[in-house]
């Protein structure tokens, strides 16, 4: 049989253990060498991708912040400077006529930042302004003139109005040309301050905000938090604002929220800005890469492990290959051959296997053949003593016989018996050559694959009756499956019967006998090895312990009629079959004899 | 040490009253009002007359005042629940800003303005804000309207060259972003006794200052102000306090006169105030809202001089005629009357029709209630609304 149209069932793996088995090993080395260096890459890949993504966003949103706090300050500044030119020209005018008020109506028309301008006279008080002046209007007080009049421009702390609104104070020194003086006074709202931090709102859900050195939000993308006067309260943040540094910070707001906020001090102010995202938002660039650099990882993963198996596969096949051919080989197929493949070292050693094979089978029959030439010698110089003794009776029969009919009165029954001694001898003698050629002559082994279970319940239903005449029970036990092995069917059939046949005779007064096949298993120094068992178990009183070590000796036997090579060409049909007969025995009680056989294959129930 | 902590409780209690307007219950709808706007004194005829859409069967609306307080009004349902609301509270703020906050913090249910502006910023800053609009009925028109019992105001074509000085196209494009249409005289261009003529009141400056020349005034003081017969073309326009639109058309109309030589000073007042003003005829010119009509009746009520909402004192014979007429005509000929009498007064110009605003913007907090609009837009009135439980 050629190893290659084997079904890879055959293979022998399923009593190794998954992890102890040489593709399990080999798979996990290969894989985890290609693992390394992608999981590794993956995850310094993952790490340098969300360090950049952080580092990018804070650094985005600081400049963002920085932008907006400089358009803030220069919207400040801007205002500033359209002030002191409207108080140049202001000053030029004639503060009893229209003009001074038309120029201020227009600068708050048209600068959106301002909303209302007033013109205070050297006492503090508003002479002119863009709104209704009542009587509850507060005037600056003539303080505040002097220290204007030491030419500083004045920028208020922020105010909340009645409306709950931010807003700032500007005011220049006014010096007319009559030389009395006055200020220039504004109220600058916060709206542009608004708009410049709505459009600094990072993604769906960041916010941008302005806080001033108490905390309280003048400027947020949600309104709500202005008009509710809510604070800003991370002290770390804070402090920075206070402290004129900028940079970013990660915390966790309120709603436990974790945020990544970018903050930046607004100059001439104590005021902060900040612009914030909430992480999960922030970092979505970052989770999005390192999902797409895990499922390359695990791809590439993957995409490492199949080649591998394939790779390991092909690796390990062909030693598999071999070990069944071995095993098949010492199950006894001593025709099995493997078809080396490939030019590798398991090629070599399927070709080296292959003549190994070849001459031990070789060995194995010179080895047999000599076995077989001293059993026979053995036998012959048995069958010549067997053979002395029928021989001698007949001699001495015929001898009476001519002695009786020597006489004159020759007495027939006399003769009669001696004729039939010397007929019984030579049946005898007959049997004795017989059962010497069935030794002798050994018919060449035709095996193929037999269910145990199947031949012992064949031999139980042929004896079955004669068990039933002499007060036996025959029970048989079977492992469940199929238990098959590679055998001469008739040959091993003969020796079980032989076994079956000594059990039955040996219950002279009835009694059981049990069979038993089972599933075994054996390891020895050439390894593991798949048996099957076939026990039978009688009760026909024991055996002597002297008896035990000749029971299977040729002509060995302790009946009246039995001829002692029953169980030696049992025994011999046994060992053909590269199995053993074993036999243990309690006197007085029972007998087990045991056939081991090497085990093919074993089908599920 | 116990009259320290007494001390300190009562202050506490009074404080904590004073910051934190009181509520009324679940059952409560809290309208934001400006105290401009209307006079506080005045809410309970507002709710009888629907003017807040209190229900669709007039005869269940049954309030009973429990306060009353320029800062607050509270009517009680006479009706016991299930009926609802079971108070209506009606909160007053000195401006739109101050109301801004107010609505966007949720202390309010319901409100309403003419600001696009403050719309998109209630849209902005808050989602549970629900933002709805309405269109406004036919001819209800921005004007200001001049005291024609003052010495100079008396004078129609001083009145006329206050007319020409208003940039209303101007005002129209930058303030009211295309959100009214610009009139020429008491009635729209819907109305079929509307006469193109109107539209002879575009901005002329020149034709102004020409007309104030004609009329006699001049600056002899070199202050950039024109006199008449020795008294300044000075004048003090009131609007109404904390409306937004309306600030910034008044200095925008106190810029324009400036600009031909007559100032102004610009006042805001409380509606109780201007009302007070007004019916003493101590005012020069005042920013209001009027809802005209093409009836009869609507235009005797305004224009002639027993008319009981004559704000401007205006009184025009032939128009006075035309009026006791036309009450007593079928058309056509009461038409042909009618539009003599608007013919009369837009030469008269008792006042500046400066436009017709045509969209108001509503505010319904959402999270407070589940259904208050039907068919998508139109707001239910307050008896029908779900309050959220």
């Amino acid at each position: 049989m050629n190893g290659n149209s084997r079904n890879r069932a055959d293979i022998p793996r399923s009593r190794i253990k998954l992890l102890n088995r040489l593709l399990t090993r080999l798979l996990i080395s290969h894989i985890l060498l290609a693992s390394l260096p992608i999981v590794i890459a993956g995850i310094l890949l993952t790490r340098t991708a969300k360090n950049s993504i952080e580092d990018i966003v804070s650094h985005r949103n600081l400049e963002f912040a920085k932008r907006t706090s400089q358009s803030i300050a220069n919207s400040l500044d801007q205002a500033q400077k359209v002030l002191k030119s409207t108080a140049e020209n202001v000053q030029t005018f004639d503060m009893r006529t229209i003009t001074p008020a038309i120029l201020i109506n227009n600068v708050v028309k048209d600068v959106d930042i301002f909303e209302e301008i007033a013109i205070l006279n050297d006492a503090g008080q508003i002479d002119i302004s863009t709104h209704y002046i009542s009587d509850r209007d507060v005037h600056m007080g003539k303080d505040f003139v002097r220290k204007l009049r030491l030419g500083d421009d004045y920028l208020s702390e922020l105010q909340i109005s009645d409306e709950n609104l931010p807003f700032i104070e500007l005011a220049q020194p006014l010096l007319f040309l009559d030389g009395s003086e006055g200020i220039l006074h504004a109220k600058v709202n916060l709206k542009v301050m608004w708009d410049l931090i709505d459009s600094s709102a990072v993604g769906d859900q960041g916010e941008a905000f302005v806080f001033d050195k108490n905390g309280t939000f003048i400027a947020h993308s949600d309104r709500k938090k202005i008009y509710g006067k809510d604070n800003f309260n991370i002290q770390s943040i804070l402090d920075g604002i206070a402290g004129n540094e900028s940079g970013h910070k990660i915390y966790s707001n309120s709603d436990g929220i974790e945020m990544i906020a970018s903050f930046a001090p607004l100059n001439t102010t104590r005021w902060g800005i900040v612009i914030q995202q909430p992480t999960p938002e922030a970092f979505r660039p970052a989770r999005h890469m390192n999902m797409q650099i895990i499922v390359i990882v695990i791809s590439a993963l993957l995409i490492a492990s199949i080649i591998a198996y394939i790779y390991t596969r092909r690796i390990v096949e062909p030693i598999n290959l071999l070990i069944s051919g071995i095993k098949k080989y010492s199950t006894g197929n001593l025709d099995y051959r493997i078809k080396p493949r490939g030019k590798d070292e398991i090629a070599t050693l399927m070709k080296q296997f292959n003549t190994m094979a070849i001459r031990l089978t070789a060995y194995q029959n010179r080895l047999k053949r000599i076995e077989r030439f001293e059993t026979l010698s053995k036998m012959a110089a048995i069958l010549s003593h067997e053979i002395k003794n029928p021989l001698n009776a007949m001699v001495i029969n015929m001898q009476i016989q001519r002695k009786e009919l020597e006489k004159s009165a020759v007495n027939k029954t006399k003769l009669l018996h001696y004729q039939n001694v010397v007929t019984s001898e030579i049946s005898r003698l007959d049997k004795l050559v017989n059962n010497f050629l069935l030794i002798a002559i050994q018919p060449e082994l035709k095996k193929s694959e037999v269910t145990i279970s199947r031949l012992i319940q064949e031999i139980i239903e042929a004896y079955d009756v004669e068990a039933e005449q002499k007060n036996i029970q025959i029970i048989a036990e079977y492992d469940p499956g199929s238990l098959t092995v590679n055998a001469d069917e008739n040959r091993i059939k003969q020796a079980f019967i032989n076994i079956v046949i000594n059990a039955l005779q040996a219950m002279t007064d009835g009694g059981e006998l049990r069979i038993k096949v089972y599933a075994d298993s054996s390891v020895t120094s050439e390894g593991y090895h798949d048996l099957v068992k076939i026990e039978f178990r009688d009760t026909g009183g024991g055996i002597s312990k002297e008896s035990l070590e000749h029971i299977f000796d040729f002509y060995y036997t302790t009946k009246k009629d039995g001829t002692g090579l029953g169980l030696a060409i049992a025994q011999q049909i046994i060992d053909e079959h590269e199995g053993k007969i074993e036999v243990e025995s309690i006197l007085n009680e029972s007998t087990i004899f045991t056939v081991t056989l090497p085990l093919v294959f074993q089908t599920n129930s | 040490m116990v009259k320290r902590s007494i001390f300190i409780y009562l202050f506490l209690c009074s404080a904590s009253t004073f910051v934190y307007p009181q509520s009324y219950g679940e059952n409560s709808i809290v309208i934001g009002e400006l105290s401009g706007r209307v006079d506080y004194q005045n809410v309970g005829e507002l709710l009888k007359s629907n003017f807040y859409p209190v229900s669709r069967n007039t005869e269940r609306i049954s309030f009973t005042q429990v306060k009353n307080t320029p800062k607050e009004v509270v009517y009680k349902n006479n009706y016991p629940p299930p009926y609802t609301p079971q108070y209506i509270v009606i909160r007053f703020f000195e401006s739109e800003k101050s109301l801004l906050a107010a609505i966007i913090t949720e202390e309010i249910d319901y409100s309403r303005t003419e600001s696009a502006q403050i719309a998109d910023e209630i849209d902005k800053a808050n989602s549970a804000i629900k933002v709805l609009f309405k269109i406004r009925p036919s001819h209800y028109a921005k004007l200001i309207a001049y005291n024609n019992n003052h010495p100079l105001l008396a004078n129609r074509n001083i009145r006329k060259a206050l007319t020409y000085a208003i940039n209303k196209r101007y005002i129209h494009k930058n303030l009211l972003d295309s959100r009214a249409n610009i009139a020429y005289g008491p009635l729209d261009v819907s109305s079929q006794l509307y006469i193109q003529e109107f539209e002879d009141y575009k901005y002329q400056p020149q034709r102004a200052m020409r007309t104030l020349r004609m009329e006699g005034c001049r600056d002899s003081n070199n202050d950039g102000v024109l006199e008449k017969n020795n008294i300044p073309l000075k004048f003090t326009l009131i609007y109404e306090k904390g409306v937004l639109p309306d600030e910034d058309i008044v200095r925008l109309v106190k810029l324009d006169w400036n600009k031909i030589g007559i100032d102004a000073a610009i006042r805001p007042m409380s509606k109780m105030d201007i009302v007070k003003s007004v019916n003493s005829g101590r005012y020069d010119a005042l920013l209001t809202n009027i809802q005209f009509d093409d009836t009869v009746e609507n235009l005797k009520k305004h224009f002639s001089i027993t008319g009981e909402e004559n704000i401007f004192s205006y009184y025009n014979k032939t128009a006075s005629y035309f009026l006791d007429m036309a009450g007593e005509q079928k058309p056509p000929t009461r038409d042909q009357l009618m539009q003599g009498v608007v013919r009369a007064v837009i030469k008269d110009q008792p006042a500046s029709f400066l436009f017709f605003i045509w969209l108001d913007w509503y505010f319904v907090n959402t999270n407070k209630f589940d259904q208050f609009i039907e068919n998508r837009k139109e707001i239910l009135p307050f008896d029908e609304w779900k309050f959220k439980k």
